[in-house]
């Protein structure tokens, strides 16, 4: 970095510092923060939500929390080889892959006739099928060489819902623990033969409106 | 009697964690440039939630991944949410007075240039791309290219190419408006 930058940096330091929290627009909610955090949501919406937050000082270092936070917590990553650029075909390959294969699983009305897929390195979780009067189903695609899934839905508060060690890459969640409660989310852990683990990312286990 | 056996294992499961995450959490947040108080507040809310989770329910036995993830996020989506609800009052003297001790003494003149500068610095860019100006403000506000590639989902190299265009473009702006200098030189 030169010193013109940082002079550059100084002026917009200042320029914030002067601003404070009296910046255009809405000031995201904590949410948005995290899904910033996360990568959720389209690129073109996060590249927006983030000229905001490193317009306004008070966001900025709002966000810096949740960064923090996430980071000490250990993301659960689905990969860290798809970050890898010189398997960058494999992935996206791997990535047709698997929504192929949720294609396939959505489109079916069996539950049993899921997606056969040969397996891949991390977990991808498909979407919930929810069961009338029954509960949530829950499905993920085989990870190459795991030995067990872990299940786990944990509620707003972080109570475990359903923690459960298994073979089989389904699960179905009776309606009755599920009812009264908010902020349902769940996630699989694959643990592999050599002892390693690969979590699937924490998704949302949002009822169907009646 | 078990239900010794099981507090214990609790709480040095408990201990264990929280001992592994204020950790990392110190490390990180002094690479993010966090307030001391902000990181002891976060650790203390984790604290809570994990300890009042795990004491009142019997089925969880370890704090897992993913049980931790979830706690530290909503701890921090709640600390947030409670400096917005009292927000200008005690936090934000306290934040004011971090910041200026981390600025370097400035004199009445300089301080007031640099402001001038930072307000035509923002008026420049208002003008340019809207897909350009997120990366070129993240990078002014003092982040590298590698935590703007991290936090977008990008390698360091599309993330520098990003930022490296969109100080090119501001520079011009700048110099449109007459003002020559400030910039023009590398990117990290």
């Amino acid at each position: 970095m030169s010193s013109n930058d940082e002079r550059l940096r100084a002026a917009y330091g200042a320029s914030l510092e002067k601003r404070g929290r009296d910046v255009r627009g809405s000031h995201p909610e904590p949410e948005a923060l995290l899904a910033l955090v996360e990568r959720s949501g389209s690129e073109a919406v996060r590249l927006e939500l983030l000229d905001h937050v490193m317009a306004c000082d008070a966001c900025r270092r709002e966000l810096d929390l949740v960064r923090a936070s996430v980071a000490a917590a250990g993301t659960p990553r689905q990969a860290t080889w798809f970050r890898s650029p010189s398997i960058g075909l494999m992935a996206l390959a791997a990535t047709l892959l698997v929504v192929a294969g949720v294609r396939l699983y959505v489109a079916s009305s069996d539950s049993e006739a899921g997606p056969r897929m040969r397996g891949g390195s991390g977990v991808a979780t498909h979407p919930v099928r929810w069961l009338p009067n029954v509960g949530a189903g829950l499905a993920w695609t085989p990870t190459t060489g795991a030995e067990s899934y872990r299940v786990e839905v944990v509620d707003e508060s972080g109570a475990a819902v359903v923690d459960s060690t298994m073979r089989d890459t389904t699960l179905m969640v009776a309606e009755s623990l599920l009812r009264n409660r908010r902020g349902i989310t769940w996630s699989v852990t694959a643990t592999l033969g050599d002892g390693s683990t690969v979590t699937s990312l924490p998704t949302r286990l949002v009822p169907p409106a009646r | 009697m078990p239900t010794v056996i099981r507090s214990d294992s609790v709480s040095r499961a408990l201990e264990s964690v929280l001992t592994r995450y204020s950790g990392v959490l110190r490390t990180v947040g002094a690479r993010y440039r966090l307030p001391t108080a902000d990181l002891d507040e976060l650790t203390q809310e984790v604290r809570v939630r994990l300890w009042g989770a795990l004491s009142t329910n019997e089925r969880i036995d370890s704090v897992s991944p993913s049980y931790l993830y979830r706690a530290a996020t909503t701890a921090a989506i709640d600390i947030v949410r409670r400096r917005r609800a009292t927000r200008g009052e005690s936090l934000d003297l306290v934040d004011d007075a971090e910041l200026s001790a981390r600025r370097a003494p400035e004199t009445p003149e300089r301080d007031a240039s640099l402001k001038e500068l930072g307000e035509r610095v923002e008026e420049a860019l208002q003008s340019i791309a809207a897909s350009r100006r997120p990366v070129v403000r993240m990078y002014l506000a003092g982040y590298g290219t590698t935590e703007i590639g991290e936090l977008m989902g990008w390698t360091e190299a599309k993330a520098r190419n990003l930022v490296y265009r969109g100080l090119a473009d501001l520079r011009l702006r700048l110099r449109a408006m007459g003002i020559d200098g400030p910039g023009n030189g590398e990117t990290e």
